[in-house]
């Protein structure tokens, strides 16, 4: 998944299961090493403990029942839902270098998660109006990306064996929780969470042009305490 | 002078965004890449960094407008020159190539490159030039910049790699030509013919380009490991050992024929008799310890207050493996049989490769054994093998001319290296000792006058 001469080199850090505000604030001091020159561009494959986030574009009505504490962050869009089943993939990307287009990025991240979903035997689509992964009315994937000193972070959410009645707590991304579905849940199988993460990184390093060499993160570990201060943005 | 902030192209079908937070205020100093406003797109929030450091003078939309791309929401003086953006109109601060230009225009052109100039070391550049300029090495004020408003560009970094290369003394384009060998050959005959011809290089038939590698990612560039388990034993030990002994090395060549003919002789029987391989092994460890006896010093530990001679003889054979060196030891090396220790060095061997060695299989030593020989080498200083004093390497059995009775004979000949412990052992009674054991591996029948 890494062979072939790619323009760029970047990062893989596959953290297996991690609590989100722990990610959250590797990320952000990702975003601080990359812009000192100090990291590659990275993707981080991750999956987390249920938790309820809320974006810049966040409406109150939209997660006034929630079982659990919402945690309001940075990225773009409203209130959505992250648990087990569901493989997250943030991308610390350097837009400097691939002509500060957001929307082209933004496209690529979506096209990456099609182009693995073909391996599945699903067709899915873009919509032009709900930004993220749909197939057929069924949203699968959620998007919000967030971008600092043309550093982006922040991804997609794809839903593989996500228990879907977590999102009748919310109305995720402003649309109601019965839009929501799931790979397995449309393929009648259980999804290898890993295999499909190997899927998506060989589709990201096609679509990114970038060849992401896994990384530890106790390689970076010192680099990343060293990133001291407030995250909160 | 005025630099305008707009709002940044952010990809084709992105036509607005929605101004949520300004982060600074009219007054404000800032610093070149601060941040200075969160746009929000569809599904993206944005911030905006400086791309220069002055004082914001105007903010021209407010929190929640939604605003066009390429819209002028604010403006930056740097502080060079004329700095009244308001009076002007807005395209004013557009680069000055698409108007004529005025002796005004020209000016703040010029006060701009000065500026350019000094800010250099402060570091007008790109996180990927940073990143360029970070992972080879380079010195900021090595660098002519020649991008927009005095930026660092990825050419100049290139230039600067270049240009310090050539300087150092290698070049990464085509090779400067070495003199002509023809050239070279005439100078040596008539060394009184003008020198400087020498130094004009030819040009060569076929130019070398001489490529350059893309540094390798910096994961990839180095691989740690913890020191530990048998690695960090044997560290220890090479350590303890260097610092308490002072290392002497004393080398003299074996000559090795007569017991390869006779080990070629017996070689076949052998295997099919007892099961085992004859090696010289046996035949060098009966002759270390026939001549140990003779020179007691060479078995023996020292501590600080006594010397401790040993008068039994447990030899120790280093047996290379793939996770690290290990010691065997024969004990009573001096008692058994060359057949025994045959025997007994073939089934050590092959326990240490398949790690069913015993603790007291490697404990016990006396003197040790190293045989570098079967990989090649010809001379080695081992590090003796603490509390021993003295250690002998083997090296490979090579067939040499050689002069024997005045004559050039073909003879199988090693080279034996002696590392020992000077503290304890004078090099006459190290040299004399290795020459013992040339003389009972030479001729084995001298060994046969020795054997109880």
């Amino acid at each position: 998944m890494t062979s072939g001469n790619r323009k760029f080199n970047g990062w893989l850090l596959d953290l297996g299961r991690v609590d989100y505000e722990r990610v959250l604030d590797w990320q952000r001091k990702l975003v601080k090493l990359r812009k000192d020159g100090m990291a590659r561009d990275t993707l981080i494959l991750v999956e987390h403990p249920p938790v309820i986030t809320i974006g810049k574009d966040g409406h109150p009505e939209n997660y006034n029942h929630v079982k659990i504490k919402p945690i309001p962050i940075e990225r773009g869009g409203d209130v959505t839902y992250h648990g087990p089943g569901q493989l997250v993939v943030y991308f610390i990307c350097n837009l400097t270098r691939r002509g500060k287009d957001m929307h082209l990025f933004i496209d690529k991240l979506q096209d990456g998660i099609i182009s693995a979903f073909k391996e599945y035997g699903v067709e899915a689509r873009k919509d032009s109006t709900n930004t993220g992964v749909w197939v057929g009315d069924k949203k699968i994937v959620s998007l919000g990306v967030a971008v600092k000193q043309w550093i982006t972070f922040h991804g997609v959410a794809v839903n593989l064996n996500t228990d879907l009645s977590e999102f009748e707590q919310i109305n995720p991304c402003g649309l109601t929780s019965d839009v929501m579905s799931s790979l397995s849940h449309l393929i009648g199988k259980e999804i290898d969470l890993k295999k499909f993460g190997e899927i998506i990184v060989g589709k990201y390093s096609e679509i990114f042009d970038t060849v992401f060499y896994q990384i530890k993160l106790e390689e970076i570990a010192e680099d990343i305490e060293s990133q001291s201060g407030s995250n909160v943005i | 002078m005025a630099l305008d902030v707009l709002v940044p192209q952010m990809g084709e079908s992105v036509l607005e965004g929605t101004i949520l937070e300004w982060k600074v205020k009219v007054g404000d100093k800032i610093k070149l890449n601060q941040p200075l406003v969160e746009l929000m797109t569809d599904k993206v929030n944005i911030e905006i960094p400086a791309e220069a450091e002055g004082i914001i003078t105007h903010l021209y939309v407010k929190e929640g407008d939604v605003v066009p791309v390429g819209t002028r929401i604010a403006v930056i003086d740097d502080g060079s020159g004329d700095s009244a953006p308001a009076s002007k109109p807005e395209k004013e601060s557009t680069p000055a190539a698409s108007k004529a230009p005025t002796t005004a225009s020209t000016q703040t052109t010029a006060s701009v490159s000065v500026k350019a100039t000094a800010d250099v070391g402060k570091g007008k550049m790109s996180p990927k030039v940073r990143m360029m300029i970070r992972e080879y090495g380079l010195d900021f004020s090595s660098i002519v910049p020649t991008g927009k408003e005095g930026r660092v560009t990825v050419d100049d970094v290139l230039r600067t790699v270049e240009t310090r290369s050539t300087s150092a003394g290698y070049t990464l384009g085509p090779i400067p030509a070495p003199p002509a060998p023809m050239q070279a050959v005439s100078a040596a005959t008539t060394p009184t013919s003008e020198p400087n011809k020498l130094s004009t290089p030819a040009e060569p038939l076929v130019k070398v380009e001489i490529p350059t590698f893309e540094p390798l990612p910096i994961n990839l560039r180095e691989t740690r490991k913890p020191v530990e388990g048998i690695r960090k034993v044997i560290s220890d030990h090479m350590i303890k050992s260097v610092r308490t002994s002072p290392h002497v090395t004393t080398f003299e060549d074996i000559d090795l024929t007569e017991l390869a003919a006779y080990r070629k002789e017996i070689k076949t029987s052998f295997k099919q008799t007892y099961g085992a391989n004859i090696t010289y092994l046996p035949f060098i460890v009966k002759a270390v310890c026939t001549a140990l006896k003779e020179f007691p010093k060479m078995n023996a530990s020292m501590t600080e207050k006594e010397i401790i001679i040993k008068n039994y003889y447990n030899i120790g054979i280093a047996v290379a493996r793939e996770e690290g060196l290990i010691v065997p030891v024969i004990k009573d090396a001096d008692k058994k049989t060359l057949v025994e220790l045959a025997v007994e060095i073939n089934d050590l061997g092959n326990k240490a490769r398949t790690n069913q060695l015993l603790p007291d299989d490697v404990a016990g030593g006396t003197f040790s054994l190293t045989n570098a020989g079967m990989f090649g080498a010809t001379a080695s200083t081992p590090i003796i093998n603490q509390p021993q004093v003295a250690i002998l390497g083997i090296h490979a059995i090579v067939k040499k001319p050689w002069v024997v009775n005045d004559e050039i004979v073909v003879r199988y000949i090693s080279s034996f290296g002696l590392s020992f412990d000077h503290r304890l052992i004078d090099g006459h009674i190290a040299v004399q000792f290795l020459h013992r054991v040339h003389e009972y591996l030479a001729d084995t029948r001298r060994l046969l006058l020795q054997l109880r």
